[in-house]
């Protein structure tokens, strides 16, 4: 009986060693992955180098958004549109403007066009709807320098 | 994700060699042909580095942990039918099935690494996965068990609805993606819940009648309910509304009361689940002799070869857990259920890091299913819930699951490749950038 119990002793013992041994290889390279999560740390390049490039409403001549609030962004972050084209911002890899990570911003969000002298915002069909100085567009609606573009969680200011 | 994972792989296999091991020097059982366990290891492995080498940013951990179900099944499968009658090459046909299951992965992994061209085509997906299905109402559909979901055509027979349910996923996760904003776009209000269009639950409905017309005439519990239930699980998780949930636990308990109600074969399920000590010897049988062998079991199991397991009926199928439980003890089926709870954590995290919504939704189907599927048959076997005829994923004996489960993983591994690459990518384009 005795020569049977201790190889089979040894062999249980060994075949749980191993089982925890691989779930614990596993687990330590699952944790090392988790602490590295690149996709969620808001980016600050401005605030890590300790200058804030820019000052606020400073005018460049080229149309842009500027970050004012964000969840996901840095505020103070610029976003040259394209002047003859369409711009699009959206979720999506896509589009001209990535508002990555931002549940409440759909795939394809806005477009901001240009028609003769100005540039209009208007809603791509969004889910949560695009705000102009905090009203919901229906339609194309003109930006002044200044106002204020409300996407997702994020507020732009446009400036030119 | 680009680590390396050699280590988990040698690990997992070596599991594998010391569990034969045991059976074969301590337990005298007598040996397979030792050509098959080189094929396995040496297949595997070839896979794990192939997979390196052609998807190089893809999930490392997946296949480790594949090799280990796969693994601990194999020896749990020869343990159990070595020494009975006309079933001693059960393990072998497991074994030539793992290596079936791994070229159909190969060639996933190989053909569809631009998967995307799936969502192109999902409507003809959905119509062939709904055809496969329907293959079981033809003459060739065969019932076992009381449940008609086998088809055999010819040398080979099998479960269409392992792989007709991922081309359905495919389906679903194409058609989420497109049609998300409508779907999740509300108009009223209800008790605080916010109401989408009445004309977006008709999905929902389509889907709930297909899988209660599964319960219905392939009388297949386990089937209907991942047919329900991953579409609803897609769908809430492509719009956020709670409503479709709501509904949808609605419909299911409506449709589980029915068929309560009609069917026989429901009420035995329900019984020997609430109290399968009113018939130990007949309708409870298979819960009893399941408990008794996980209670055998205790904290460190009995040693391979040492329990009493091949008591249960369908124990190489459905009650492999029961199994583990009983040979390996709570530590084994701990370890065992640990590693689906990672197989499953790192889906999710294909899905979060995924660039579009289909392959989101897709890694997303995919892993439910497979949670799902876990829970359901674990939780049958340990009397949580009642009992539903389901292979647990790569552990149990059976062709179609293995295989299933392999082209499962392997539409993990291209999602999480493409997601991969774009981060990489990004790293690379940031530091250029500073």
């Amino acid at each position: 009986m005795l020569e049977l119990q201790v190889p089979l002793l040894a062999a249980k013992a060994l075949l749980l060693l191993l089982l925890f041994a691989f779930i614990y290889s596993v687990v330590s390279r699952s944790i090392g992955d988790l602490r590295r999560v690149p996709d969620e740390t808001p980016e600050r390049p401005q605030q890590r180098n300790g200058k804030v490039p820019h000052q606020r409403l400073a005018s460049s001549g080229v149309p842009e958004l500027v970050v004012e609030d964000s969840e996901i962004m840095a505020s103070e972050l610029r976003f040259p549109l394209n002047d003859g084209g369409s711009t699009s911002l959206g979720r999506s890899s896509k589009s001209d403007i990535v508002l990555k990570s931002d549940d409440y911003v759909s795939g394809e969000h806005a477009r901001i066009t240009r028609h003769g002298g100005l540039l209009y915002v208007e809603d791509a069909g969004s889910t949560n709807g695009t705000y102009v100085n905090g009203d919901k567009t229906v339609g194309a609606t003109p930006l002044r320098p200044g106002d204020t573009v409300r996407v997702g969680s994020t507020t732009f200011r446009f400036v030119e | 994700m680009t680590q390396r994972a050699t280590m988990p792989m040698i690990l997992a296999l070596l599991v594998t060699t010391v569990g034969f091991a045991t059976l074969i020097f301590v337990q005298e059982a007598t040996s397979p042909p030792l050509v098959y366990g080189a094929y396995y290891c040496g297949v595997l492995f070839a896979i794990y580095l192939f997979v390196r080498l052609w998807l190089p940013h893809s999930d490392v951990l997946l296949l480790p942990i594949v090799t280990m179900l796969t693994g601990i099944g194999l020896v749990m499968i020869f343990r159990l039918t070595y020494d009975i009658e006309n079933e001693e090459n059960l393990a072998i046909t497991q074994a030539v099935w793992i290596l079936v299951g791994s070229g159909a992965m190969l060639f996933v992994v190989m053909f569809f690494r631009n998967y995307h061209r799936l969502f192109e085509y999902k409507y003809l997906l959905a119509l062939g996965g709904l055809l496969f299905i329907l293959l079981t109402f033809t003459p060739l559909g065969y019932e076992v068990h009381g449940a008609r979901r086998w088809v055999d055509i010819g040398p080979v027979s099998f479960q269409p609805s392992e792989f007709g349910r991922l081309a359905l996923i495919v389906f679903f996760a194409g058609y989420l993606a497109e049609k998300r904003d409508v779907m999740a776009a509300t108009s009223r209000s209800f008790l605080g819940v916010q109401l989408p269009s009445l004309k977006y639950f008709g999905p929902v409905a389509v889907v709930w009648a297909f899988s209660l017309a599964i319960l219905v005439f392939e009388k297949d519990l386990g089937s209907s309910l991942l047919f329900f239930a991953v579409p609803l699980l897609m769908l809430y998780v492509a719009t956020g509304r709670t409503a479709y949930i709501i509904l949808g636990g609605l419909l299911f308990s409506v449709g589980s009361l029915l068929a309560y109600l009609a069917f026989g074969h429901v009420q035995v399920r329900v019984r020997a689940w609430l109290d399968p000590w009113q018939d130990p010897d007949g309708e409870g049988f298979q819960i009893v002799q399941s408990l008794f062998n996980i209670a055998d079991g205790g904290i460190l199991g009995t040693g391979l070869g040492a329990g009493f397991s091949q008591t249960i009926p369908e124990v190489q199928t459905d009650f492999i857990f029961s199994t583990i439980a009983s040979e390996l003890g709570l530590l084994g089926a701990t370890v065992v259920l640990l590693a689906f709870l990672i197989f499953v954590y790192r889906g999710i995290k294909i899905s979060l890091l995924a660039t579009d919504d289909a392959s989101k939704l897709l890694a997303f189907g995919l892993t439910s299913m497979f949670a799902l599927q876990t829970l359901i048959i674990v939780g049958g076997t340990t009397k949580a819930i009642p009992l539903t005829g389901m292979t647990l994923p790569f552990v149990s004996y059976g062709g179609s699951s293995v295989v299933g489960s392999f082209l499962l993983t392997a539409l993990l591994l291209v999602v999480s490749e493409k997601a991969g690459r774009r981060i990489v990518e990004e790293q690379e384009y940031q530091e250029r950038s500073f």
